[in-house]
Formats: C-alpha cells, sequence, structure tokens
C-alpha cells in the first residue's frame, strides 16, 4: 500500500524554481534514500512532506487522504515525524521533558502513556541513562539522538530525516545507524535525505537523487552510485 | 618558528572543563587533522584558538607573538580565521555581501570574490539571494568562502563538509593543496578519517579534552586512531611506530 504519495508538487521561492515537478509514491515500510547536489530542493520536499510549507502547486497525500493543506502539528497527530538538520532541543529542560513534550504535543498522548512514550523513544535511541540530563549539556551525537527521540516520540509511520548523520564520527555514525535500522524495522516507513552515502546505503533500499528540482534518478542504492548522471550531478569521482 | 603554538592550554565553560594541558603547533602551510569523538574538545580548541573562548590557563602565539588576550576580531584581524560549525551567517545579507564583510580588513592574497565564485559555483548561482533563503548546504559553502576570503595565515574549519554534496566536498579538497602552497596553515576538524589523513601531513587525537595521539597522518595506523577515540583498551600501546600515546 502506498503510504505517502507527492503529485507533481513546485515549489518557488521568488524567481527562484526550488521543485519542479516532483512525483513520489512510498509504500509502507519502505526506508527511501534521497540525496541530490546542495540547493536541489531536498530540504523543501520534506518541509513540503511534514507540512512547514505549502506547495505552490500539487498534492501530498497520506494513506490516501490529501493533506497538503494540513498544518504541520495535524500531520505530527496524523503520523508524520521528522527531524531538523540543526537539532534545537529545548536547552533548559531535560532530556525525558524534550521527549515527553513531543509525546503530549505530537502525539496527543495523556499523562501516562505520554510518559511510556517518551521513555521508550529515549530507550530506542541509546538515550535512557541520559533521561535527566539537561539538553544543552548533550554532546553532537547526543543531540542528534534526541532528535531522533523527538520524532519517534510522536509516534510516527512515516519518519522524515534531514542529513542526521552529518557532523558525526566513523563510529558515531555507526551507532546512529544501528538505531535508524530498528526503527525501520520494527516498520516504520522513512524517508532519509544524507549526504553520507555509507549510512543511506547500509539502510534504504530505494534512493532517489533530486538535481534542479526534479527526479534525476529512482531505484536502488547501488543503480544510483554506479549511475553516470547521478555521478556528474552529485557525487564526483570520489564515491561508490 | 611555528606560526601558531598552542601551549598547555585549559578551557572550557563555567564549571566545565572540556581541555586539559593541550598543546600544538601549526608551521606555515601546515595542515593537522584534529580527530576525536563528539565531545571530546576539538571544537572548543578551535574556539579558543579564534579568541571566541577565553582560556583559564595556558597560551597561544601567532608567529612569536603572544595573542592569548586578544579578542577575536583582532584575530582574525591578525589573520586567525576560523569557519565556525553550524553556519553562522548574516540571514538578512546576500551571500555576496556576507563573503564581502571582512573585505575591508582583507590581505591582499589568492581569494578573490572570482577565485571563490569559481570553488564554489552554487554560491556564485546564488550570489544575489539572501543567506536566511539558501539551503542548508548552500549556507555553508557561504561560511567557507566568507573565511578564504579574508586571505587568512591559519585557517580553522570546523567540519566544513558537513551538509555538502560529496562533489563539493571533492572539489573544496582538491583545493585545500594550494591553499596550503600559500603559506596558510590549516587546522581541520573533519569527521572523514580518510579524508582527514589525506588532507594533513599530521593528525592529533583528542579524548575527553587530552591530546591522547599525535603522529604523522601518513604512516599513522587507521585503527589505532580509532581506538584511540574512544580509548578503548584495544589501542595498541604506542600506536604503532609513529603514533605516540600520552597519559
Amino acid at each position: 500500500m502506498t503510504l505517502l504519495q507527492v503529485e507533481d508538487v513546485h515549489q518557488q521561492f521568488g524567481a527562484l524554481k526550488v521543485l519542479n515537478g516532483i512525483s513520489l509514491a512510498v509504500p509502507e515500510g519502505q526506508a527511501l534514500g534521497v540525496v541530490g547536489p546542495n540547493g536541489a530542493g531536498k530540504t523543501t520536499l520534506i518541509d513540503i512532506v511534514a507540512g512547514g510549507r505549502r506547495p505552490g502547486r500539487g498534492r501530498v497525500r497520506l494513506a490516501g487522504h490529501d493533506v497538503t493543506t494540513a498544518s504541520p502539528g495535524h500531520r505530527v497527530r496524523l503520523g508524520v515525524g521528522r527531524t531538523y538538520q540543526v537539532p534545537r532541543p529545548f536547552g533548559s529542560m531535560t532530556v525525558f521533558e524534550n521527549a515527553l513534550v513531543a509525546a503530549v504535543r505530537g502525539a496527543d498522548l495523556r499523562r501516562q502513556a505520554a510518559h511510556a512514550a517518551a521513555y521508550a523513544a529515549l530507550a530506542r535511541t541509546g538515550l535512557a541513562a541520559k533521561a535527566n540530563v539537561r539538553a544543552h549539556r548533550l554532546t553532537l551525537l547526543e543531540r542528534k539522538r534526541l532528535e531522533l527521540a523527538r520524532a519517534l516520540a510522536t509516534q510516527p509511520s512515516v519518519l522524515l530525516l534531514d542529513e542526521i548523520a552529518g557532523g558525526l564520527t566513523e563510529p558515531e555514525t555507526d551507532a546512529l545507524i544501528g538505531t535508524i535500522r530498528a526503527v525501520h524495522e520494527a516498520g516504520t516507513t522513512i524517508i532519509w535525505v544524507e549526504h553520507i552515502m555509507r549510512a543511506l546505503t547500509q539502510v534504504v533500499e530505494r534512493a532517489v537523487c533530486l538535481a534542479d528540482g526534479r527526479l534525476l534518478f529512482d531505484g536502488t542504492p547501488g543503480q544510483m552510485l554506479a549511475d553516470p548522471e547521478v555521478r556528474r550531478a552529485y557525487l564526483g569521482g570520489s564515491v561508490g | 618558528m611555528s606560526t601558531l603554538a598552542v601551549r598547555g592550554l585549559d578551557a572550557g565553560y563555567e564549571d566545565f572543563q572540556a581541555l586539559f594541558g593541550v598543546s600544538l603547533d601549526l608551521a606555515a602551510g601546515e595542515t593537522v587533522a584534529l580527530v576525536g569523538a563528539n565531545g571530546a574538545g576539538k571544537t572548543t580548541l578551535l574556539m579558543t584558538v579564534a579568541g571566541a573562548l577565553r582560556p583559564w590557563r595556558g597560551g597561544i602565539t601567532l608567529d612569536g607573538t603572544d595573542i592569548t588576550g586578544q579578542p577575536d576580531y583582532q584575530r582574525a584581524r591578525s589573520g586567525v580565521v576560523l569557519v565556525p560549525e553550524g553556519r553562522r551567517l548574516f540571514g538578512s545579507l546576500t551571500a555576496e555581501e556576507n563573503i564581502l564583510v571582512p573585505a575591508g580588513r582583507r590581505e591582499a592574497g589568492p581569494w578573490t570574490l572570482e577565485a571563490l565564485y569559481e570553488l564554489f559555483p552554487m554560491v556564485a548561482a546564488r550570489r544575489s539571494h539572501r543567506a536566511a533563503l539558501l539551503s542548508g548546504g548552500e549556507q555553508q559553502a557561504v561560511a567557507i568562502a566568507r573565511a578564504l576570503a579574508a586571505n587568512p595565515r591559519v585557517l580553522l574549519l570546523d567540519e566544513v563538509s558537513l551538509g555538502l554534496a560529496p562533489a563539493i566536498v571533492d572539489a573544496f579538497y582538491q583545493l585545500l593543496p594550494a591553499i596550503q602552497a600559500s603559506g596558510v596553515s590549516v587546522l581541520l576538524v573533519e569527521q572523514d578519517v580518510d579524508r582527514a589523513l589525506a588532507a594533513s601531513s599530521r593528525t592529533v587525537c583528542l579524548l575527553e579534552g587530552r591530546v591522547v595521539m599525535t603522529g604523522e597522518s601518513a604512516s599513522l595506523d587507521r585503527d589505532a586512531l580509532i581506538a584511540a577515540y574512544f580509548g578503548s583498551p584495544s589501542a595498541p600501546p604506542g600506536a604503532g611506530d609513529t603514533g605516540r600515546v600520552r597519559t
């Protein structure tokens, strides 16, 4: 079943056409990687799916329902969770409180269920031991984990990840990959924008490449790494 | 004489000490890679060298002159320039205006606007767009261009490849030898270990705020280096022929 459908989406900032007719159907349970040159429109696409931006043209459907005009908050409650490139937790709140806000506001859970969801999200992301630490004390890896935990605490059916592996060391990246893979294996649909190919190819079964606001490639990660057009527009010589 | 010499640096935030007696030398035209887990103190060290953070103890000299007490803006004028993690652009200014911010103080050098646009064609294409409207990767490219525009003597790079497409990262690292050849010393924080080793002459590994390993990048044992990140007991003592473990 198609969980998420993006239909002929256009987006323009002033004279700059960022998305120029993107259509994409994501089946339930799939992990999809999104790559592309800087400025290709990857984050804009995530914004449009999450509801932070309304497309100039085109539709977004979730489980068959048209959510194009639904607010970001409404979409979170419909099951669309996301992370941001630059994590901005509530610094003076604890790690647990940060996850709790997501569970209460995002999943509309009441007291006990919200506490349970927040703890479960911290456990899944390896942050349980940091539950009572104030978020401003976290290292980058921990902030990224908290970003993921907050998204998971909203209990998403589709999880949108925006460059979550950037800035991590090799072993830290490996640890995060393990966490994301476990989330995927538990059945969550994932759309992952990432430049770290090594991370992406270990989790996703399908990859698309955006360039100049259009879909340049759609296939398996292996095919993508070998694709001459993708290499020219995005990868350059050294990867793959 | 070292271009940049860091001696016995202690630094931190309020009651939290992040650096313990860190010493480091950077010769003219030399690139040193700084590696370590997140939280090891890499960014704190770069910020302290840049003058954004006052050290608690220890000193920093540039060409033999003590700059420990110099505020960041004076250090930038002396040629110590930081590309900070997380872009930090002026959102209401255009990409080009951001790059021209240090222009009033710029030294004559290879990094003209034309040269920077050649390095980052995507910035050239967006030169008249406000920085706030650029994508994350485009902002990162503008931040690097802004630092280079000052034609620095010591360039502090905190994860410059963050958010950049692989082809652009390649282009930047292919240019690094030319930057070194012009006499610029580079202190580089890079998470891609292979790239860090390939781009530098020496590598320094930090663990919990201390230098635990230094060595010639060309002959450093990669596995020993990664083990040193985490203070793993599997790190061989002495870490090979060239590495040096200080405890």
